[in-house]
């Protein structure tokens, strides 16, 4: 881990001001936890995951080809807005033509991504699995490290085998 | 696999600092043992607070072996200080970046604390003399170091219990109550400023 840190004097001085307080911090819902065991109990099958896949996807593709956002949004002929969204904004569904565009330029599979996208549904279980497998091991850090390559790697060579039957929705 | 760094913690006890060591990615059982040696102490304070009439931690619940399933996930990650074999401090990081809520940074990438908690016996409020002092701080110096290494700048963000938020509030810019955690708690940004000031002992 990166040494940032203070000195011993400024430490002394910190750990005075900290004495006496309480320092307990609590989060939000954690992820894929309680949110997902309100779907749950209320018999939805949730797509939280697998849109938390398609988005990660999306921005982890783009690096390890080494696309700057504005040179993806050009060459797919995207909205730069419109590809921050997709990137970043899990509620949003990109209209077909933009996935099509974007699977041709990241060299993706068009119906695995129509899937994902959530503009297209499929029976085949493995595809939604090897997503939430994905979104789990997802990390949103600047550069990809070894860990993050060997994820999406691992997760395209699943989407290009998968074999997908997809209703259009 | 966890490494571990050296670093202080003050106690007051025994002069001046102590040696320790932070732990910068910690296993399930670690999680658990930390549980098994906090719960007792925790269980013998809030006796003496009840008997003494005396108000409880907002946190005298939490169980942190419950939270170690969220360890199954490559989104969570929790750091911890080691002194003499007992944790002192852990802290749940979330690994996918937060969006800045402060002007200045707003939708830039923040580092967001879970949880983050102090050893029962580092705490004023449940016993007469803690055994350490600065645990806190250097879990937000970890936070803040990680922030940096994940290319956040600096920045992290945490939502604060209302007994904790003087605390935060020295060096982070409180944002209020949050109508979307469960329990409205206020949300606590620290900018790359705010950063430098606190790394450095200057005001915020």
């Amino acid at each position: 881990m990166k040494t940032v840190g203070m000195s011993d004097e400024v430490f002394r001085k910190r750990a005075a001001e900290e004495d006496g307080c309480m320092v307990s911090a609590i989060g939000l819902q954690p992820l894929f936890t309680k949110r997902e065991e309100a779907r749950h109990e209320a018999g939805e099958v949730s797509r939280e995951p697998v849109r938390l896949a398609f988005c990660t996807l999306i921005s982890y593709r783009r690096r390890a080809l080494r696309f700057s956002m504005e040179t993806l949004a050009q060459k797919a002929n995207v909205e730069l807005d419109e590809l921050l969204r997709i990137e970043e904004d899990m509620s949003y569904v990109p209209e077909a033509r933009t996935v099509y565009q974007l699977a041709n330029q990241l060299k993706l599979p068009i119906p695995q991504l129509l899937v994902l996208s959530g503009n297209a549904t499929s029976a085949n279980s493995e595809l939604t699995e090897a997503a939430v497998r994905f979104a789990a091991r997802s990390r949103a850090v600047e550069k990809l490290n070894r860990e993050q390559s060997d994820a999406l790697n691992e997760f395209v060579k699943v989407l290009v085998e998968q074999k997908v039957q997809t209703k259009k929705k | 696999m966890s490494a571990r760094r050296k670093c202080h913690l003050r106690a007051p006890g025994a002069g001046d600092l102590a040696e320790a060591e932070l732990v910068d990615e910690l296993s399930k059982d670690d999680l658990i043992r930390a549980h098994l040696d906090w719960a007792p102490v925790r269980l013998m304070a809030l006796k003496r607070l009840h008997e003494a009439k005396l108000p409880w931690p907002e946190h005298w619940h939490w169980d942190w072996s419950k939270k170690a399933d969220m360890l199954d996930l490559l989104a969570y990650r929790c750091m911890g200080i080691e002194q003499d074999g007992r944790m002192q401090g852990l802290m749940m990081l979330s690994t996918i970046a937060a969006k800045g809520r402060l002007k200045a940074q707003e939708g830039k990438a923040v580092l967001y604390i879970e949880f983050l908690e102090s050893a029962p016996w580092n705490l004023r409020a449940l016993v007469e003399a803690p055994k350490f002092l600065g645990v806190g701080i250097r879990l937000l110096e970890a936070a803040i170091a990680l922030s940096e290494e994940e290319g956040f700048g600096g920045r992290i963000g945490l939502h604060s219990l209302p007994q904790s938020e003087d605390f935060y509030r020295k060096y982070m810019t409180d944002l209020g109550p949050d109508s979307s955690q469960s329990q409205g708690l206020r949300y606590f940004e620290m900018s790359t400023e705010q950063m430098h000031n606190f790394l450095e002992g200057k005001k915020p």
